[in-house]
This record gives C-alpha cells, sequence and structure tokens, in this order.
C-alpha cells in the first residue's frame, strides 16, 4: 500500500489525535524492525504514538519508549506472564502499559482473548481477563474485534458495552469502522477513543469528515 | 547567545521525540547522562514519562539531582513535562510516596475521584488562569482553549493557587495544566505530543 511513515505524517497533518502502530505478526517471527519506522516517523510527527506487536520484555518496552512511542501495548506476553504488566507499570506508570485484547466470540456473550495475532486460544474469558488487566495496573485497553476487522462493516459494541462500566480506565476500540456515523455511536457510548485503519488507508473518508461528525453530534474534540 | 538546552536524560521517558520536536523548531540540544551537562546550560528541559519514586531514583543515581537545583536557582529556564513536571514539586503521592525536587512547594496527587477513566489519556482544551505568579509567563502561544495532549493519573497540586497557570477540565474534575514559579515552568501536558500547538510553545521555550 506504501511505506507506513508517508501514512503517518499524513495522518497526522489531517488531524489524528494518535497514531498506532501495530506490528500484526511481529510475535510470529520474533522480529524488531518496527524500532525503526518509530524513529523515523517521530521525525515529524508530533502527536502520540503508541506501539504494539512482539514486545517481549522490558527491555523491549525501553527501547520502543526511547525510539519515540508513547505508550506500548502488549498482548501474548501480557497473557503468558501477567506479572509482566505489573512489572511495567512500576517501571513506566500505567499511563504507559496498554493493554491489547483481541477477542473472538465464544459464546452468546462470552469473548475469547486470543494471542499471536489471533492464532491461539487463551482459554480465558475476556471480561475476567480485561479486569484482571486494568487490577494489575494497565493503563489503558486496546480491543480488536477479530471478526470485524477490515471488513468496514461497522464496530462490535456487544463486548465494549459490557466492558466499559467494569474498568475505570481509557478503552479503545478497533476493528470494523466504516463510516463516520459509527465513530459518533462509539463516542456515545463512553468509549474514550476509537482506532480506524481500512476506511482511512482506502481514502474512504479523511479524518476531517469524521472529526466534524463528531463536533456536529455534540462531542467535544480538538479540529 | 548559545541555544544550549540540556535534556536531562534519566533513563526513563520519550527522549527521542521532545528531542526531534526541538530540532524541529530549530534548536540544539544536548542530552545531560550524568549531570555534568546542566549547570552550564542555557536552558534545561526535564523530560518524562513513567512513575514519580523511579525517576527520581534515576536522577539521584546519574548524580543530576544537585546540578538541577544549582541550575534552577541560577534563573535560567527550567521547563518540566509531565513526570517532569510533577517532580519540580516537593512529593508525590503516587505508589508509596516519595521526595520530588522541591523547586516549587506543593506535591503530585492523584486525580480526584471522577467517573471518568484514570489514567486521563487524552486532547484537552487550557483553561488559563491569570495568577500573578503566572501573569508574565513567557509563552506567548499559549492561548485560551488550546487543545494539548494529557496522559497521567497524577497532577500537581502547589502549596500556592498562584502557582497554577492552567487547567483543564477532566469530567468534574479540574486538572493542573501549567505551573509556574519564577524560571521554574512545568507543563502537565506534552507539548511534544500537542501536534503543531504544542510545537509552537516549544518554540517560545528555546526564545526565552
Amino acid at each position: 500500500m506504501g511505506k507506513p511513515v508517508d501514512f503517518a505524517e499524513k495522518y497526522y497533518r489531517d488531524g489524528a489525535d494518535e497514531l498506532f502502530y501495530q506490528d500484526v505478526v511481529a510475535s510470529l517471527y520474533g522480529r524488531n524492525s518496527i524500532k525503526d519506522l518509530i524513529k523515523e516517523t517521530s521525525q515529524n510527527v508530533f502527536i502520540p504514538i503508541t506501539v504494539g506487536g512482539g514486545v517481549r520484555s522490558i527491555h523491549d518496552m525501553h527501547e520502543l519508549l526511547r525510539y519515540g512511542a508513547d505508550k506500548v501495548s502488549i498482548n501474548t506476553v501480557a497473557i503468558n506472564n501477567s506479572n509482566i504488566i505489573k512489572e511495567a507499570v512500576r517501571v513506566f506508570g500505567s499511563q504507559c502499559i496498554v493493554v491489547a485484547i483481541e477477542i473472538m466470540r465464544s459464546g452468546i456473550s462470552s469473548w475469547e482473548p486470543l494471542t499471536m495475532s489471533g492464532r491461539q486460544h487463551s482459554r480465558l474469558d475476556a471480561l475476567d481477563w480485561a479486569k484482571q488487566v486494568v487490577d494489575l495496573g494497565a493503563g489503558e485497553l486496546f480491543i480488536t474485534s477479530i471478526e470485524n476487522e477490515g471488513t468496514k462493516k461497522g464496530f462490535n459494541f456487544d463486548f465494549v458495552d459490557q466492558l466499559v462500566d467494569k474498568v475505570n480506565v481509557p478503552v479503545v476500540l478497533h476493528g470494523g469502522a466504516g463510516n463516520p456515523n459509527e465513530v459518533v455511536e462509539a463516542a456515545k457510548r463512553g468509549l474514550s477513543g476509537v482506532a480506524i485503519a481500512s476506511i482511512l488507508h482506502y481514502g474512504l473518508f479523511t479524518i476531517e469528515k469524521i472529526k466534524k461528525e463528531l463536533k456536529s453530534a455534540g462531542i467535544k474534540i480538538r479540529l | 547567545m548559545t541555544e544550549k538546552l540540556t535534556i536531562v536524560d534519566y533513563g526513563l521517558g520519550n527522549l527521542h521525540s521532545i528531542q526531534k520536536a526541538i530540532e524541529y523548531v530549530g534548536a540544539k540540544t544536548v542530552f545531560d547522562r550524568d549531570g555534568t551537562a546542566i549547570v552550564d546550560s542555557e536552558k534545561v528541559l526535564l523530560p518524562g514519562v513513567g512513575a514519580f519514586a523511579e525517576g527520581m531514583k534515576r536522577i539521584k543515581s546519574r548524580q543530576q539531582l544537585k546540578p538541577i537545583i544549582k541550575f534552577a536557582a541560577s534563573g535560567r529556564p527550567l521547563l518540566g513535562i509531565c513526570l517532569g513536571c510533577q517532580m519540580l514539586l516537593s512529593s508525590s503521592d503516587e505508589f508509596d510516596g516519595a521526595d520530588g525536587l522541591g523547586l516549587i512547594p506543593g506535591k503530585a496527587i492523584k486525580i480526584s475521584e471522577t467517573k471518568e477513566p484514570i489514567p486521563h489519556v487524552g486532547w484537552e482544551a487550557l483553561k488559563l488562569r491569570p495568577s500573578l505568579s503566572c501573569a508574565n509567563i513567557p509563552f506567548p502561544s499559549i492561548t485560551e482553549g488550546m487543545w494539548t495532549y494529557f496522559i497521567h493519573s497524577y497532577h500537581a497540586m502547589p502549596e500556592e493557587e498562584e502557582y497554577i497557570c492552567a487547567t483543564c477540565e477532566y469530567g468534574e474534575s479540574e486538572v493542573t495544566a501549567i505551573i509556574s514559579k519564577k524560571n521554574i515552568y512545568g507543563f502537565q501536558f506534552h507539548p511534544e505530543k500537542s501536534g503543531e500547538a504544542g510545537l509552537e510553545m516549544i518554540r517560545d521555550f528555546i526564545k526565552l
């Protein structure tokens, strides 16, 4: 599609409030090249950057932050060893530690977090897991609905509707944004943010258009 | 005048971002990692992401504590950002509590009970408080309602109200955004992450 850094700079100029880099297959291949991407991005982009994918240790987090990330997002490593959340919070503070939860429906109103880019089952309940990571100090939850991701058919609000009342940290929803109205809907449901990829990457809507919709719906937003 | 701006590197935080923002607006930066570069600087910037006690511990172990205090007494500009802003104070309630640099009397306290999520993460519009101590704050780009990016759970609560120059609303809470006492300035938000508006504030700082 092009270079990620070019997209990043365009979104910055267009008024994005935050960038989220997700190296989707990093855990599978054990790679770390995203550091160079962060370094390059932060030359010209002056909004927060959250980086996830393949973070395996406190040392990795340290490196990402030094290269220009503001927050690090962890999934697989947290499920394998939840103590790392506590340790990371002690060193970097809660605000720095995002736990990404990739959910797959496992029952009528239950969801399972998956790891390794959606390839591995955790056998956990996503709602219990979310509460647990918040208790351990995670400062933000980044929820991806795997079934919705890339579909542009709308967000999955079922899980986050249950979640937002039970945790007192920001919840960002990702997966399925198809148009600005759905973003307005997300804001009205008490979500702190939404992550949008496909409709921006393919140029279907601009950030400006989405933010104008939010503003005209009465939501406080930086234009 | 040389534009020697020293960034205190105590081993925590997004040094790359703040360095890039300063270079972007046209100033050179030096990192201090052992306390030796601070005292002779024109300006010092104390960045910060992380936990208060951990930050102070590292500042002490890198021999930076005394040089920062000495620099602050010189009357030259010292700007603390986020955790760096909180560390300007006497102490913090975070975890089991810890002493700070003590340059502005007061302490870092948790954002008061609110229905809103903690940490407070996101963009907020500044509300200026033109107190006596802040009337001459040398940042002309800072204006009422300007949007800045916050990411924190604690905020500065100086002993004297007049050291608070700006706040923002967060749910029903009022959060301290800018503190100042003489040549000491603290931004709770991240100017280096607040888009063009934030870059303007950094421009103001390098012009001081």
